[in-house]
């Protein structure tokens, strides 16, 4: 496996409204229909590799060959056995709730061991989320031949200044991690701040 | 259904979710999530699962007290004995995507 080499750039996103969102969406859904915080990651994330396009796909043969779809690999932890990416494909085309669903399912597969051939697939992009195990920052390894990849940390209460006055708000470590080959930092900026822009407004995703 | 029997089916919907764990070793008063390193992508495929089984849906303001087993079982017995409200119901209007009233998506500072 050739080392590719990394950059990484890192943006703390405010959740406010995506956990307000949350649970006034939740309260009206049943279980089965319910959103996490995950969901909409994953979406922001499909969504923000339409803007730049150059992260969603892989470096093979000194050449950068950019992916038309967006198949997003999921890092899954489990108790034994190490970590697996399942894959979602076409995941800026789902919606939220078709997305949440299928993750639900993949990670259940996963955990219990059943993931088959077809689940893991080829992704173009992988995203990892290790908040749960209580991290608070992820850098996440690129795999090749994708050129990129994000990882979120844990969703934590951080104190702010707001116009000179000090408030807490939810927030959210969000770390890139790109083939410097491929993306530059000004494009790597961009992906996040696509990201940031969209996890404000949860409702259009 | 008696209380030892909701407790087998809360425990084996338990051992799906998390398949590798030995759940004999399992405390009634321990924390589910701590000890069978539940994270909310587990948790929400049990509820589901209590739903698609039990017939309860539980709101999400009612996780904590389903933190352990004990609490599993008396959140449920007591939920099956009083039927649902049918409060909660997925309509088409809370379907992403629809605009929806600006208190919900403006942010509150004042707090």
């Amino acid at each position: 496996m050739a080392e590719s080499p990394h950059l990484y750039l890192a943006a703390t996103i405010d959740l406010e409204r995506a956990v307000a969102w949350l649970a006034e969406v939740n309260a009206q859904r049943r279980a089965p229909h319910r959103l996490l915080m995950a969901g909409l990651f994953l979406k922001a994330v499909a969504c923000s590799l339409r803007e730049v396009p150059e992260l969603n796909g892989f470096w093979i043969d000194g050449c950068s060959q950019t992916s038309t779809a967006v198949h997003l690999g999921v890092g899954v932890a489990r108790r034994r056995g190490g970590p697996v990416i399942p894959v979602l494909l076409d995941a800026d085309r789902r919606d939220l709730d078709d997305l949440m669903h299928a993750l639900l399912v993949i990670v259940r597969r996963a955990r219990a061991g059943k993931l088959d051939q077809s689940d893991l697939g080829h992704p173009t992009f992988t995203v990892t989320s290790l908040g749960e195990l209580g991290v608070q920052t992820v850098f996440p390894a690129i795999v090749p031949p994708q050129v990129g990849g994000v990882g979120f940390g844990k969703v934590v209460e951080q104190p702010s200044a707001v116009a000179g006055s000090i408030v807490c708000s939810p927030v959210v470590n969000a770390t890139l991690a790109a083939d410097q080959r491929v993306v530059d930092g000004h494009r790597g900026a961009r992906f996040l701040a696509a990201v940031e822009r969209r996890l404000q407004e949860p409702e259009t995703l | 259904m008696t209380r030892e029997q909701l407790r087998d089916v809360i425990l084996h919907l338990l051992q799906e979710i998390a398949p590798e764990t030995n759940l004999r070793n399992l405390s009634p008063d321990d924390r589910l999530r701590d000890v069978l390193q539940l994270d909310a992508l587990d948790f929400l495929n049990f509820i589901i699962a209590v739903h698609e089984t039990l017939r309860v849906d539980v709101p999400e303001g009612d996780y904590p007290q389903l933190a352990t087993l004990d609490g599993c079982v008396d959140y449920l017995a007591r939920a099956r004995r009083e039927p649902a409200q049918e409060v909660r119901s997925v309509s088409p209007s809370t379907e992403p995507g629809t605009p929806r009233d600006a208190d919900i998506t403006g942010r509150d500072r004042s707090r």
